[in-house]
């Protein structure tokens, strides 16, 4: 991995792990005061309807209630926070997110369009696009951060790259951008597809996605290139 | 206190019965519609689940499957679920006010009909040459413009969701100008049971947020017919503002309502006063004030909208929505918990919305939204929260309601194969597609590769979601049954604690003969509390007899 790119998988996952294990818990401890309060406290028979001793609130304790939730919120934010300010976000997620991509970063120019994709790459002339028959391949570098520039020629569509935990939308007349990093060479069938409803073959708008070793993407530039 | 005559026996004529102004009439009206258009909208959803339980197309080809779900998040959403709580809430906000009638009424009668003409209209889409709508119930710009989806099923949508939100409107303006004006003697407004308070934080945000669509549905419907409205620059950005500004508040005004109705159930069937009731109603007006900053955490991919703040808000909806849950549970505690169905449901209510509002925390997170926004994920956890949360809440509120409308008892042993079919077929159906959209399956659409592996997945969804339509129609029999050999309910079947069930079952023409004093929130039960208390200091003048089982409270509550 190279200096100041974050693995935006692996900060998903940190993140994740907390909000899973914090949801999980309380949902664990609520059904189960749940069914205890129900065993605990059902009526001796359906027929007593005598009302039940007891107040009717406790006001000191509900605050300090809502300020414990308050403090598991408080800790949430942060860390969604501190992780949006992560090496990893902060390469892949630009816009209002004050991410920046890295000036030596891979360009590659989306254009989506009704049902297709079509990835150009100013810097070595090459021009890539589906067919009826196949769906476009996305080639990548290994470990190096790419920029998509990417705008729509008619309505608005996404890519998400799920093995990346990430997306983003694609306007009409607005460009926006996002900046993958794989670490890893390999090959993913449709690993990257339309995530936002654009009409009838919505659902076949896929890409496959293809990440070359440094080398192997030279030759591969050199060769579909000009 | 004597059950109030009956004004007619006579049964209602077709025209009496959709021109009447008695609120119950209206409310009566508005709640089956949206019922019919729910069971319509479960029809959709099945056909969807049908072609999804196998990869490949079997029996629907995409533009059938893209209607579908169009109308099935349309119809569930804006037709079912605004409706049905209004409905409830024109029935029984001015019983449990011991108001004689509504404010408005015939305002409330041209919404219930605007709302029933707007309905028909996006459904009449499916007989127009070109079929319904189809962009997803959110329309998004560019794609709902002429060019991209001409048309006439989607003019009808635009017309038909703006006619039947104007009625949802007028239903509300009612029933809010009704709280305001029309509380019995004695009620202020801290006495007011909690299913109003929670009616009264929803119309806020229906008052704020409905005006809002009628507008954009207006600029849309120009947008295709007359002129160029979003598409000179950030048009579609600011068509999704508008949108999810009405839509965002719209998600919280479809259960609040429940959240009252359920914590009122649990009050009831827990045989005490709801627990922190002042502090739940504070919640739920700052939850209802939260409800207005939050709507862009739909528009977290956008790079359009500041993500940090709208991340910020979003998540702080758990602190109002923690201090709810902290009521139901002080309610049950120490209770005296009665499992009938309305309790049965309640509970269902309490640990499946919990679900939905969990990974509502999770999905309020911009870096884990990246990944879980408009895939299966979100399916899952809207899902639990209108699943979970408005249709679990709104069968405790059927079931509590139910004889108080009719006169007659619903089967509990129904009630409770529904409940147990409804739970589980929640879980089965919605649980796995958590596990689908991390795996990467987008929601909308048809088909997914058989490479995926996704199969036993959605097909554990589907027969789920078979599941729930036996549920559904173990309550049709239900009703039917209790049509033709229910039970007589008398006026206070449960041993409720609030003035609707102070007069006879069905309610007469103007709801009360007389009312008792009011002098909490629960009024009912004070009567209960004094008898026993009056009771137990006679047993020990008397030499002391049981009086921790007084037979009080099964008689009818006094004057």
């Amino acid at each position: 991995m190279s200096d100041g790119v974050g693995d935006i998988r692996r900060e998903f996952t940190d993140l994740f792990d907390v909000y899973w294990a914090i949801g999980v818990a309380i949902w664990l401890l609520i059904a189960v005061l749940v069914v205890v309060f129900v065993v605990r406290y059902r009526a001796r028979g359906d027929d007593d309807a005598a009302p039940a001793p007891g107040r009717s609130g406790n006001t000191p304790l509900e605050l300090t209630y809502a300020g414990i939730v308050a403090c598991i919120v408080a800790v949430l934010v942060w860390l969604t926070f501190s992780t949006m300010d992560d090496p990893g976000y902060r390469v892949t997620a630009q816009g209002l997110d004050r991410g920046e991509p890295p000036a030596d970063a891979e360009l590659v120019d989306v254009t989506g369009a009704r049902w297709n994709w079509r990835f150009d790459y100013p810097r070595h002339g090459i021009s890539e696009i589906g067919t009826d028959l196949r769906v476009p391949t996305l080639t990548l570098p290994e470990d190096r951060p790419v920029t998509l520039r990417m705008t729509s020629l008619d309505v608005i569509h996404a890519i998400w790259i799920p093995e990346r935990r990430f997306k983003q939308d694609v306007f009409p007349g607005r460009t926006t951008t996002m900046t993958v990093v794989f670490p890893d060479q390999g090959f993913w069938r449709s690993g990257g597809q339309c995530n936002q409803f654009c009409g009838l073959r919505h659902a076949e708008m896929d890409f496959d996605i293809r990440v070359l070793s440094q080398a192997d993407y030279d030759a591969w530039t050199r060769e579909r290139g000009r | 206190m004597s059950a109030a005559p009956s004004v007619s026996l006579r049964r209602p004529t077709l025209v009496e019965l959709l021109s009447a102004t008695d609120h119950k009439r209206i409310g009566l009206a508005t709640t089956v519609t949206a019922l019919g258009f729910f069971f319509a909208g479960g029809v959709l959803a099945l056909l969807m689940r049908t072609e999804l339980a196998h990869s490949g197309m079997q029996f629907l080809d995409h533009d059938a499957y893209n209607q579908l779900f169009t109308m099935h998040g349309t119809t569930m959403i804006l037709l079912f679920a605004p409706p049905v709580v209004m409905g409830v809430a024109t029935y029984f906000v001015p019983l449990q006010l011991g108001a004689a009638e509504i404010v408005w009424p015939r305002l409330a009668l041209l919404g219930y009909w605007l709302y029933l003409g707007g309905a028909l209209t996006v459904w009449s889409g499916f007989l127009t040459e070109g079929g319904a709508a189809r962009w997803a119930w959110f329309a998004f710009l560019p794609l709902s413009d002429s060019a991209s989806s001409p048309g006439t099923g989607g003019d009808l949508w635009v017309l038909g969701v703006a006619l039947s939100q104007l009625g949802v409107l007028l239903l509300g303006c009612s029933v809010m100008a009704t709280i305001v004006r029309r509380r019995a003697p004695g009620m202020t407004l801290l006495r007011m049971p909690l299913f109003c308070w929670s009616m009264v934080a929803t119309l806020l945000m229906v008052l704020v947020a409905w005006p809002v669509v009628l507008a954009t549905m207006a600029l849309l419907f120009i947008d295709r017919n007359v002129t160029d409205v979003f598409t000179v620059g950030g048009g579609s950005i600011t068509y999704q503002n508008l949108f999810w500004f009405f839509a965002h508040p719209l998600v919280y005004v479809i259960f609040f309502p429940l959240v009252g109705a359920v914590g009122e159930v649990i009050a009831t069937f827990s045989r005490r006063r709801f627990f922190g009731y002042r502090v739940t109603v504070l919640s739920l007006l700052l939850f209802a004030a939260l409800s207005t900053s939050v709507w862009a955490h739909h528009m977290f991919t956008t790079q359009g909208v500041n993500n940090r703040f709208f991340s910020l808000t979003s998540t702080m909806i758990a602190i109002p929505a923690g201090i709810e849950y902290f009521a139901f549970l002080g309610t049950m505690w120490r209770g005296r918990i009665v499992l009938r169905t309305p309790m049965l449901f309640a509970l269902g209510f309490v640990l499946l919305f919990l679900i939905g509002g969990l990974s509502g925390v999770f999905v309020a997170s911009p870096p884990l939204d990246y990944h879980a926004h408009d895939s299966y994920v979100v399916v899952a956890h809207f899902h639990y929260t209108l699943f979970g949360g408005t249709v679990f809440g709104l069968f405790a509120a059927i079931f509590h309601w139910f004889p108080k409308v009719t006169g007659r008892r619903l089967s509990e042993a129904l009630g409770i194969w529904q409940c147990a079919l409804m739970f589980v077929g929640a879980l089965l159906t919605f649980v796995p597609m958590f596990v689908l959209g991390f795996d990467g399956m987008p929601r909308q659409v048809a088909d997914y590769p058989a490479f995926r592996d996704w199969d036993g997945l959605n097909l554990l969804s589907t027969i789920g979601a078979y599941m729930l339509l036996v549920a559904f129609l173990l309550f049709v029999v239900n009703v039917l049954r209790s049509r033709r050999i229910g039970e007589p309910a008398g006026p206070d079947p449960w041993g409720g604690q609030t003035l609707e069930w102070a007069t006879a079952s069905p309610p007469p023409r103007h709801n009360f003969d007389r009312l008792p004093p009011v002098r909490s929130y629960a009024p009912l039960l004070d009567l209960r509390e004094e008898r026993s208390r009056a009771e137990r200091e006679l047993g020990e003048a008397a030499g002391g007899a049981d009086a921790r089982r007084a037979p009080a409270a099964r008689e009818e509550p006094a004057p």
